[in-house]
């Protein structure tokens, strides 16, 4: 008996700490808020990515502002990684918590499969939609039906450390780089090389030659493959055979393989610490978004120039860049629909969208927004601008997303620790397979 | 007569009592601890039932199609295999080095309750910073560990990026996290046995190991069952450094069934699949825990 009862008991200690693992994120703090009607003002909630916080709540403030006595906008910032988790879980239980949140451009097509987006068509006019630019009006579509609206644009730019080139002695002039006349990827590896082999010729000071801002993300990584003619997946938003395997990515995976050996791009290293790499004089060319200057100015970091993305040589017309950025989407539960609806368009739209660019530095999705005063107060504005008109590419449109992500991310990943590219691209692509089959 | 009658009565009375209290006596532990297995039941058993029973259900259909996708999939198999991997290897570490350091702790020296303090400060750390610290020490540009390695002439190691080391780095973490914790509880049952016996054993001129395999490991065989298993479940579950350190990779290789769930459950939002392997993974930690009671027991007879 006594066996029998210490038995059930450790099984009993087993299958609680089985239920231990599955704790799951807690929800955001909501600020002891209700969320309900005060001084007869409606409160909406608003979940939003803490990356975003300084435009958003610029443009948050403003609306209750022009809004008093009628909406309140109560925000939640969370950080990057969480808000994905945090929408999962509350909307795989069909939670009312937020009336509108945030939502990756990439994952329109996958939280409007599941239902966690409500359709704005009815909404939002043909006029509103033009507003926006060609490939934002992409991203905030799936089967037709338009779900999210873009705050803003992102785009690609190569940003580079001036003292560093000028201490190594490299003279080139990347003033002379326009969008019809770039810098090769090839020659850019070449500048890198001579300038780390003066900068730090032993190695010992632990400078690199290039790096992205988010190394190890599909968001700018893919941009490689792309470069050379890749797709980012099939058209019918599932198929990766013939992509990850094909010529373009398996030359873009090797030649990034050997860049890393070479020392020439970091290893080890993550994307939330790339910047602080480049700001710190250990970086020398950096890939990053139009928000990098932001950051470099908050820090006291002023001493770099900024240029087109590189091509590859022989690959002049496939140049590509990264866009797409955060959209704001309705909670299809949201019982506060028409405020929700009017603070979306006024933070994407209208004036909000205004206060927003002008705080955040993000890329404007709305065409009406690239002003002459805009791009002579922030020149790198301009270089966004011909790419979003000539080369961006919207990343993978697929209900998949997520598991897209996670094993692109994981492929770039594993090249730069060392796998075999086609061994690493038929285990991504076997992943993959099995993912899609759960929306097939 | 009337005397007599009254005696039995009052001795039946007392009879009576004895058997309610001895009845009360019986059922008391079980009273104490019908709010904990209350709350046990609601929020852990349930849980594990409810996952379980969602993972045979998809759009509100009864189905096996969850697990025939699982049992065709790679990376559950790869990811298996990792977890099994982990634990054949770190369970028998962590309680032999356990072991050691409640023996060397259980010496009364002076200044030996500077040791325990400092053998059970790494459990006190959270398991999220000290990944966080030994992924900022095992940094394959910078950390500690490769400086370490340089000044002995030797080159540096990939660590946490190498797909061959990262697993074992993780297995060395945890065992340094969570050694001193286990520590604690063998400590107990070393505390508890009889010094006679051991004087006895050293006057009978048994050695060092023989007392050890004879008196004390029997005599703690409870403390260490009980190590065993909550290692056992606990380490099973462990995904902490595979999600803030190396997010399953390189290629995959600290990629453990617990991580794999996470993603299904909070990435993908794929209920069914975490379910599925949530339920598989409490099938092995059953087994375990059953095989090693059997072994435990065995061993007692």
């Amino acid at each position: 008996m006594k066996k029998v009862l210490s038995l059930f008991l450790a099984l009993m200690l087993a299958v609680s700490l089985v239920g231990c693992g599955g704790d799951s994120t807690p929800p955001a703090d909501d600020g002891g808020s209700d969320g309900g009607e005060a001084d007869g003002a409606v409160t909406i909630k608003l979940m939003m990515s803490q990356t975003q916080q300084p435009g958003v709540s610029a443009a948050v403030e403003a609306f209750n502002k022009a809004y008093e006595g009628k909406y309140v906008c109560e925000a939640d910032y969370l950080a990057f990684d969480n808000v994905f988790e945090t929408l999962e879980i509350l909307m795989s239980s069909q939670s009312s918590e937020y009336d509108v949140f945030a939502a990756d451009g990439p994952n329109i097509a996958a939280y409007a499969k599941r239902g966690y987006l409500a359709p704005l068509g009815s909404y939002i006019t043909e006029e509103e939609v033009q507003m926006l630019t060609p490939p934002m009006q992409e991203e905030a579509f799936y089967n037709g039906e338009m779900y999210g609206v873009p705050m803003g644009d992102s785009s690609l730019v190569l940003y580079y450390n001036k003292a560093l080139l000028e201490q190594a002695g490299i003279t080139y002039d990347f003033d002379a780089i326009t969008g019809e006349n770039r810098i090769s990827w090839e020659e850019l590896v070449s500048i890198a090389k001579e300038a780390q082999s003066k900068l730090d010729p032993d190695g010992t000071q632990g400078i690199f030659g290039i790096e992205f801002q988010q190394v190890g993300r599909t968001y700018q990584m893919n941009v490689l493959a792309n470069d050379l003619g890749g797709a980012n997946i099939g058209s019918d938003g599932f198929t990766v055979e013939g992509i990850m395997d094909g010529e373009a990515w398996q030359t873009a995976l090797k030649w990034y393989q050997d860049q890393v050996n070479d020392g020439v791009f970091t290893k080890g290293i993550n994307a939330s610490d790339t910047s602080s790499y480049f700001m710190s004089g250990k970086i020398i060319f950096y890939l990053g978004t139009t928000a990098m200057p932001g950051t470099f100015d908050s820090n006291g970091f002023t001493d770099y120039g900024f240029t087109y993305v590189p091509y590859f040589e022989g690959h002049e017309k496939d140049v590509t860049t990264s866009c797409g950025s955060w959209t704001v989407g309705m909670n299809p539960y949201s019982e506060k629909a028409e405020a929700a609806v009017e603070f979306i368009k006024y933070l994407c739209l209208y004036d909000g969208s205004d206060v927003y660019i002008d705080v955040s530095g993000m890329v404007p999705a709305l065409s009406r927004q690239f002003t002459d005063e805009l791009l002579a107060a922030k020149p790198y504005l301009a270089i966004a601008q011909y790419e979003g008109a000539n080369t961006a590419l919207v990343r993978a449109i697929t209900p998949g997303f997520n598991e897209y992500a996670t094993s692109v991310n994981a492929l770039w990943e594993n090249v730069r620790n060392g796998a075999d590219p086609a061994q690493a691209a038929a285990d991504c692509i076997g992943e993959l397979n099995t993912a899609f089959m759960e929306y097939q | 007569m009337g005397e007599h009658h009254e005696a039995v009565t009052a001795d039946a009375a007392l009879i009576r009592k004895q058997r309610a209290r001895k009845r009360m006596g019986k059922c008391l532990p079980y009273l104490m601890l019908l709010p904990a297995l209350g709350f046990i039941l609601v929020f852990k058993i349930y849980p594990v039932i409810s996952v379980s029973v969602e993972s045979f259900f998809r759009d509100g259909e009864f189905t096996f199609r969850t697990y025939q996708i699982l049992f065709s999939d790679k990376t559950f198999w790869n990811s298996l295999w990792t977890t099994l991997k982990m634990n054949i290897v770190m369970i028998p570490l962590q309680v032999v080095v356990s072991f050691i350091l409640a023996l060397l702790v259980n010496n009364m020296v002076a200044g030996i309750g500077v040791f325990r303090s400092i053998y059970y400060l790494p459990v006190t750390m959270a398991i999220s910073v000290a990944s966080v610290t030994w992924n900022l020490m095992m940094n394959v540009n910078n950390g500690v560990f490769n400086s370490l390695l340089s000044l002995a002439g030797i080159e540096s190691q990939g660590f946490f990026t190498d797909a061959k080391q990262a697993l074992w780095c993780i297995v060395v973490m945890a065992t340094w996290k969570g050694c001193g914790y286990w520590m604690m509880y063998l400590l107990a049952g070393l505390k508890g046995v009889d010094q006679s016996l051991y004087e006895s054993a050293t006057l009978d001129g048994a050695s060092y190991f023989t007392t050890l395999r004879k008196i004390t490991l029997p005599l703690i065989s409870r403390a260490m069952l009980f190590v065993i298993v909550a290692n056992t479940t606990a380490n099973m579950l462990l995904f902490a450094p595979s999600k803030l350190i190396t997010e399953g990779g390189p290629q995959n290789s600290t990629n453990v069934l617990m991580y794999e769930v996470y993603k299904s459950a909070f990435r993908n939002s794929n209920m069914s699949r975490a379910g599925a392997i949530t339920t598989i993974l409490l099938v092995i930690i059953i087994v375990t825990v059953v095989l090693q009671f059997r072994m435990m027991n065995k061993t007692d007879e």
